[in-house]
């Protein structure tokens, strides 16, 4: 017998970005009752949980599905300070839905990918030496990382490119611990420019390998974990002497990474001092680059969730409409969301 | 004479221009924008490509390439002048545009109407608006300045250049009408391409990866869902 899922109610609301009282009064219950519902001391009847699904747009299905929700202790962040509370609880929502639809997804479609994810220790070499190993675990090639999200996706990883709604939010992954056969999930600000989205999925794959234990300062570890995996100091070092922002420039086209990027690693690798990289960043600020750099990166495409979107069309031969039940959404928000010919799919919620 | 000159921030402004030419020193009327474009307008896409496409592939090698990488803007600029000229003979070649080099000066005899010269252009230091290099010899200094040159055809000198905007990875294209190393006039050419293309062109077209080092099959233990 189904049994209702409170979990699912607060996802949706948290999803629309209310509070317990807004619902309340948009379906004429008491915050009390939401609370009640939400907390699972008592199951909504049934004319009660039709409101809800009303307002909150979910078919009556979605409150009975059988996932829970991961809270912000098992995602990690790329994001400011600044976001607030109510925004960072949409994106969780968000993020959650998307990591529950591909989890629904995968009981009937198995990834088979040429690498894996690993769960590697932070040695003596500290996280530059993590992103070393991973990049020869995935037995990527000396130079530039030809594609973040295809490097994630050749290892089983699902990314999604999401309007977060917020500038103040970059990326977002969750590999759970108590999940270990479900990929990893890495979630990204769709309208970030390519090279910001390739450092933050960087810094999101530090994340996900490195910290199943926690460290002193795991966003720092995540950072310098992306700059070797993105810019090798070995590789990158000989071509950061005589440093001019017209080098940077041309070394941001081939090494994919921000202007910004180049030079922190520059500094971090001493091959300018602190006053250089002062000089360096104020001019960047003086320019405008510091809001728009010159020579914009092409965005990169995620193919993986596509990918098993298709093997639930051809090789199950389930239509829309199908599909939509087993995602429990409406059919006219799965066909706006995914069902544009297929190809090229793009999340847009 | 009202003339374009650009601020620091490159923004376009009316100022004013440079003192008026002493005629008996001309052997013809100086040109202005409006007679320049007249004169050139036809042949805004051939000197668009001319500039444009070695450019961009010098943006594509120095996004490729370390040896392109190490190149300042003087270095560059060396090294787009000979593409810049082949270019130019490509483009132009069964036209009555003629590539011509004498007495040391290589130039596009359009039409014997005009003579063009693909130059770099820079922000000048001392003063707001835009100049070029060229060293100062006495037969220079008199092309430049519009005079008459022994054993060279005495036409307007004007001059396509380009500048290079966002740290080197772009260009502006400019048409000019010199006086010594100042530009007597000075305006944008307009956009002859329709589509910026650049060195990311080409990355932003790569072809996808056959092989995406995935593959997603139905499990086939699985109970059916819905």
């Amino acid at each position: 017998m189904r049994k209702f899922n409170p979990d699912m109610m607060v996802l949706a609301r948290e999803r629309k970005g209310w509070t317990q009282s807004a619902l309340g009064k948009l379906v004429d219950l008491t915050q009390a009752t939401i609370s009640r519902y939400e907390a699972g001391i008592v199951e909504p009847i049934p004319e009660h949980l039709d409101r809800i699904a009303t307002k909150l747009e979910r078919p009556a299905g979605f409150f009975y599905l059988d996932e829970h929700l991961y809270g912000a202790s098992s995602m990690f962040h790329r994001k400011r300070k600044s976001l607030s509370v109510k925004d960072e609880r949409r994106i969780h929502a968000q993020v959650n839905e998307l990591r529950i639809r591909a989890s629904i997804l995968l009981r009937e479609a198995e990834i088979h990918s040429r690498a894996k994810f690993h769960r590697l220790e932070i040695g003596k070499d500290g996280p530059e030496g993590v992103a070393r190993q991973l990049r020869q675990i995935w037995q990527l090639p000396n130079g530039p990382v030809r594609s973040v999200v295809g490097s994630i996706e050749r290892a089983g990883g699902i990314v999604f490119c999401c309007p977060f709604g917020s500038d103040k939010i970059d990326g977002i992954s969750q590999w759970p611990l108590d999940c270990d056969r479900a990929p990893p999930v890495f979630f990204v600000r769709d309208d970030a420019p390519g090279d910001r989205q390739r450092w933050t999925l960087a810094h999101e794959l530090g994340h996900v390998v490195m910290h199943h234990m926690p460290t002193d300062d795991p966003e720092k570890d995540a950072d310098r974990f992306a700059a070797e995996f993105l810019l090798p100091a070995r590789e990158i070092q000989p071509e950061l002497d005589r440093l001019s922002l017209q080098k940077v420039a041309a070394l941001k086209c081939y090494w994919k990474v921000s202007m910004a990027a180049i030079i922190w690693q520059a500094h971090s690798l001493g091959t300018i001092n602190e006053y250089q990289y002062r000089y360096f960043m104020s001019q960047m600020s003086m320019r405008g680059y510091r809001k728009c750099e010159p020579a914009p990166i092409p965005t990169e495409e995620p193919q993986l969730f596509d990918a098993i979107m298709e093997v639930h069309r051809r090789s199950h031969g389930r239509s829309a409409s199908h599909l939509a039940d087993l995602l429990q959404m409406h059919e006219h928000q799965f066909r706006e969301e995914y069902w544009r010919g297929m190809s090229g799919l793009r999340i847009a919620m | 004479m009202p003339c374009i000159i650009h601020d620091k921030d490159d923004r376009i402004q009316i100022g004013r221009g440079v003192r008026p030419v002493q005629k008996s020193l001309f052997s013809h009327d100086v040109l202005d924008e409006e007679k320049l474009e007249q004169m050139l307008a036809p042949l805004y896409p051939p000197f668009w490509r001319m500039l444009r496409e070695p450019f961009d592939d010098l943006a594509a090698r120095r996004a490729s390439d370390r040896a392109f990488r190490i190149l300042d803007e003087g270095e560059c600029a060396q090294w787009l002048r000979p593409q810049i000229m082949d270019c130019a003979r490509r483009e132009f070649s069964g036209s009555e545009v003629l590539v011509e080099k004498r007495r040391q000066q290589v130039y596009l005899n359009v039409g014997g109407l005009l003579a063009v010269t693909p130059k770099k252009f820079r922000r000048n230091a001392k003063k707001p608006g835009l100049t070029f290099s060229a060293y100062g010899t006495p037969q220079n200094l008199k092309y430049w300045q519009q005079q008459s040159i022994d054993g060279l055809p005495m036409l307007p000198r004007i001059i396509i250049g380009y500048q290079f905007i966002a740290e080197m990875t772009d260009i502006r294209i400019w048409i000019a009408y010199p006086h010594g190393r100042t530009l007597r006039e000075c305006y944008l050419m307009p956009d002859q391409s329709g589509v910026v293309v650049g060195q990311f062109a080409a990355a932003a077209h790569e072809q996808p990866d056959e092989d995406r080092g995935f593959e997603v099959k139905p499990k086939k233990d699985s109970r059916k869902l819905g």
